[in-house]
């Protein structure tokens, strides 16, 4: 049971960790378009001129 | 690119999702994949994607909402005006490196078409940054000017196939988003804290049936306290505030009793951690804010979503008009620049932006808008035409007489916002009963604390907090909002949109459904439902349907529109007739005047044509237009106004359940009666001002609340001070603003499963009421007589709050 008084504030300082990551994310817009943000994973960001050559290549 | 680019479904355009023509499909290499596209304007967006390596849009678009934005290149020009100095100091505003400006995107319907703009975007020289918003459908974009004209900008969007438009934002949409992260940041704060605070619950439950030494107990307490003081002083916040608020304004609300057992819960268990005795509520507290915060939350989003819905659209009238020169050529300006006086030039098709008087011999104006009256309306020379209606067929002259406040557009927009005004607040019942409930618990908890102090003083104070954390009106707290989140959550997935959760508690009393008629009822379209062919042996169809096209071709009768539209589909027919010249009779049709009788035609009403055929009795009793020459008849049509799909069976429906289906519509007389007629409506008030429906309205509600569904500008006022207001996302801007509920899919069927919704909505509260009420009844008279001891009034109330939400959690389904 002793090792709950050094886990508990090691996990507290997660806690904290977490919110202020949280409280960024919120300032920097991250929130305001969860439509969007879900489907960037899937579209390319730099559109390809590698892959295309690869392609090509093939 | 190797990978194959998804089919869409045969018969559709694929860039655009409409369906194709019959004659004229362009088929296209994409990506050396054949595809059909229905017009040259898809064929160039589509080559641009191609050339620019875009191609992923077709791969992760959403192909269930086609694209419904015509590309018209005439408007790419107009762009141009939008470079003028002082509109872009109305419209966009300067910042360190260049200017930004916010501009909405018609066509925009899901992420990919996002990411589609700022891959685009980002190629252009000058521009500094672009971020779009599919959500919201807005673009911000930060430019140099100096480097890339503003035009240009919105032309590259125009040339994806999107209509982009500076948009003014609103003070109202800082404000949105002020208030959303205001509420976000204190819900994730609450989320994670209260995470926290449960975990060390259960171990402090345990403690309750095993041995916890007391010290770990008091460190888990302390911690406790340490997670749970945020979520109290923190994001707890907003419920503090309103109750402050209310109490000022002499209006006790439900945030008053909630902050009270907030803070009476936290600062008993802040008590009993600092003395090490008695009980703490850091979870129970910790959820309760948790969950009324969520609810919170959601309501403001659904709220919001409506009014950006709305706001996008906010271009009632354009910005950019053409200004006659005193040398006879036009230039484009800002509206904003005309005075009283000024000559402009509307086009064809487009929304008059001023008041004034018509400087052409004739022209057919659209006044729809403005009365709601579906028929073109014919101005003689120097009449006034009024801002907001449209020439639909030919550009007109006009000076202009007045300008942006002083129009009667402006005027009707005012009627509205009085009207809007005037609405009266039903207060909610929840509330009310929770306020005196509360009220007379704070007298109960006193007195037992005054009893208690005689018995035994030093149980007092514990009992007292047992009753008043086992009678906590959480349950009765949450047993509103988290019913009216769950409606509003299934409404929105159903494409319903709530503004105002008010509407759920006013359903069951509305007796009265008043009904728009164009625009609502009808599309305003006419559509051919039938038509004969009398001399089958003379003409094939083919001929007959591109003569009549021919005739009807000038034409501007809706109806004529209708056949000329349904002629042209047959465009390579050996046409055996000509003539000198069309006239059009007005009221009646159209005629030809030719030297042989073989080329004389008529086209229209049957009382016209029986002056060349007075014998003559239609094979169908209801065809309206036919087609003679002075021998035989040829063909008859039957036309009707194009029905909003699914309108019919929800007014039987309705009707079934004793709802009073009234019409009140700006339109003619005839053209009413005709709709209710196919829709069962017994009850028509024809020929309305926004006024006078506003003292229909005023009439109905006298017998009790009134359901009005309408979309018109002419509506926006009846829409305001109506019970429930229902509109469709499509309808003029005006009546979203007014309206309490926004049909997104522009169903029919929507307003009955709006209806239905509501009235489960309003069981589930007044279940979760009776609910709360018994509970807090039973447990009180134990409470106070001291046999509960504080931990079982909270696990209490837990199961009381827990109960409740997942009565309310049945909406969702």
């Amino acid at each position: 049971m002793e090792s709950l008084y050094i886990l508990i504030p090691i996990a507290l300082f997660f806690v904290f960790l977490a919110v202020g990551i949280f409280l960024w994310a919120v300032r920097s817009d991250q929130f305001e378009d969860l439509e969007r943000k879900g489907m960037d994973v899937l579209l390319d960001d730099t559109p390809t001129k590698k892959s295309q050559q690869n392609d090509d290549a093939r | 690119m190797s990978k194959q680019l998804p089919e869409v479904q045969s018969g559709l355009c694929y860039h655009c999702l409409q369906p194709l023509p019959q004659v004229g499909v362009i088929f296209h290499q994409l990506a050396g994949q054949p595809v059909s596209l229905c017009c040259y304007g898809c064929q160039a967006v589509a080559s641009t994607i191609e050339a620019h390596n875009l191609l992923h849009f077709y791969q992760f678009r959403d192909t269930s909402n086609p694209l419904q934005v015509p590309l018209l290149p005439d408007e790419l020009q107009e762009l141009k005006a939008y470079d003028d100095e002082r509109l872009q100091q109305q419209l966009s505003h300067a910042v360190d490196d260049g200017r930004e400006i916010t501009l909405s995107v018609e066509g925009m319907t899901c992420s990919a078409c996002a990411w589609l703009i700022e891959r685009e975007l980002e190629h252009l020289n000058g521009l500094l940054a672009v971020r779009v918003n599919a959500t919201t459908e807005r673009v911000t974009v930060r430019w140099q000017p100096a480097q890339i004209q503003l035009s240009v900008i919105l032309q590259t969007i125009a040339g994806l196939g999107y209509r982009a438009l500076p948009f003014q934002a609103a003070q109202q949409e800082a404000d949105f988003k002020r208030r959303r992260r205001y509420f976000v940041n204190r819900l994730g704060v609450a989320g994670l804290a209260t995470m926290q605070v449960m975990m060390i619950a259960v171990g402090l439950y345990f403690g309750v049936v095993s041995d916890l030494e007391d010290s770990l107990r008091q460190f888990l307490w302390w911690i406790s306290l340490l997670f749970a003081t945020p979520v109290l002083l923190y994001s707890a916040q907003p419920f503090y505030l309103s109750a402050l608020r209310s109490i000022q304004a002499r209006q006790p609300n439900m945030d008053v009793p909630v902050s009270l057992a907030l803070l009476g819960a936290y600062g008993a268990s802040a008590y009993a951690t600092l003395t090490n005795q008695g009980e703490v509520y850091f979870e129970s507290v910790s959820m309760f804010t948790f969950f009324l915060l969520a609810g919170r939350y959601l309501e403001l989003l659904a709220k919001q979503k409506a009014m950006s819905h709305a706001a996008n659209l906010i271009k009632l009238l354009p910005a950019i008009t053409h200004r006659e020169t005193s040398d006879g050529s036009t230039e484009s300006i800002p509206v904003h620049q005309l005075t009283a006086g000024d000559i402009i030039h509307v086009p064809a098709g487009s929304t008059i932006p001023v008041d004034g008087e018509l400087l052409d011999h004739s022209a057919q104006l659209n006044e729809s808008l403005l009365t709601g009256e579906s028929r073109l309306q014919t101005k003689s020379p120097s009449a006034t035409v009024l801002a907001g209606s449209i020439p639909p067929l030919q550009s007109i002259r006009m000076r202009v007489t007045a300008i942006q406040q002083q129009t009667v557009l402006a005027s009707i927009i005012a009627l509205q916002d009085t009207a809007l005004s005037r609405k009266p607040k039903l207060a909610a019942t929840a509330e009310t009963l929770a306020n005196k409930f509360v009220i007379r618990l704070l007298i109960l908890a006193g007195a037992t604390f005054l009893v208690w102090s005689f018995i035994d003083p030093q149980q007092a104070f514990w009992v007292t907090l047992a009753v008043l954390v086992a009678t906590c009106p959480c349950a009765l707290a949450l047993a509103a909002p988290t019913a009216i989140t769950g409606a509003i959550h299934r409404l929105n997935r159903a494409g319903i949109i709530v503004r105002n959760a008010d509407v759920f508690t006013k359903v069951e009393q509305a007796k009265t459904l008043l009904i728009d008629k164009t625009g609502t009822l009808t599309t305003g379209d006419f559509k051919l439902v039938s038509w004969r062919n009398h001399q089958p042996t003379l003409f094939s169809d083919a001929q007959l349907r591109a003569l009549t096209q021919d005739l009807e071709r000038e034409a501007v009768h809706p109806y004529a529109l209708c056949l000329s539209q349904w002629g042209s589909t047959r465009s390579t027919i050996s046409k055996n007739w000509q003539w000198q010249r069309l006239e059009q009779v007005h009221g009646a049709g159209v005629c030809t005047y030719a030297d042989v009788t073989k080329n004389c035609f008529r086209i229209g009403s049957l009382a016209w044509i029986q002056e060349w055929h007075p014998d003559f009795v239609p094979e169908n009793h209801s065809s309206q237009v036919f087609l003679v020459n002075p021998h035989q008849v040829l063909a008859e049509f039957e036309l009707q106004d194009e029905l909003r799909s699914g309108i019919q069976t929800t007014l039987f429906e309705l009707e079934a359940v004793g709802l009073q289906i009234i019409m009140l519509t700006g339109d003619r007389e005839d053209y009413a009666r005709d709709v209710a007629a196919r829709l069962g409506i017994e009850t028509i008030h024809s020929q309305c001002m926004p006024a006078d429906k506003l003292r229909w309205l005023e009439h109905y509600q006298a017998q009790g609340p009134v359901i009005m569904l309408g979309d018109g500008l002419n509506d926006g006022p009846v829409l305001a001070q109506a019970d429930i207001a229902i509109t469709f996302s499509q309808a003029a801007d005006l009546a979203r603003i007014a309206a309490d509920v926004i049909l997104v899919n522009h169903r029919g069927e929507s307003v009955a499963n709006f209806r239905t919704t509501a009235l489960r909505c309003r069981n589930i509260m007044n279940q979760n009421i009776r609910w709360a009420l018994l509970y807090n009844v039973i447990i009180i008279p134990i409470a106070v007589a001291g046999f509960l001891t504080p931990y079982m009034a909270a696990i209490g109330m837990s199961a009381s709050s827990l109960l409740v939400l997942l009565n309310s959690l049945r909406l969702y389904r």
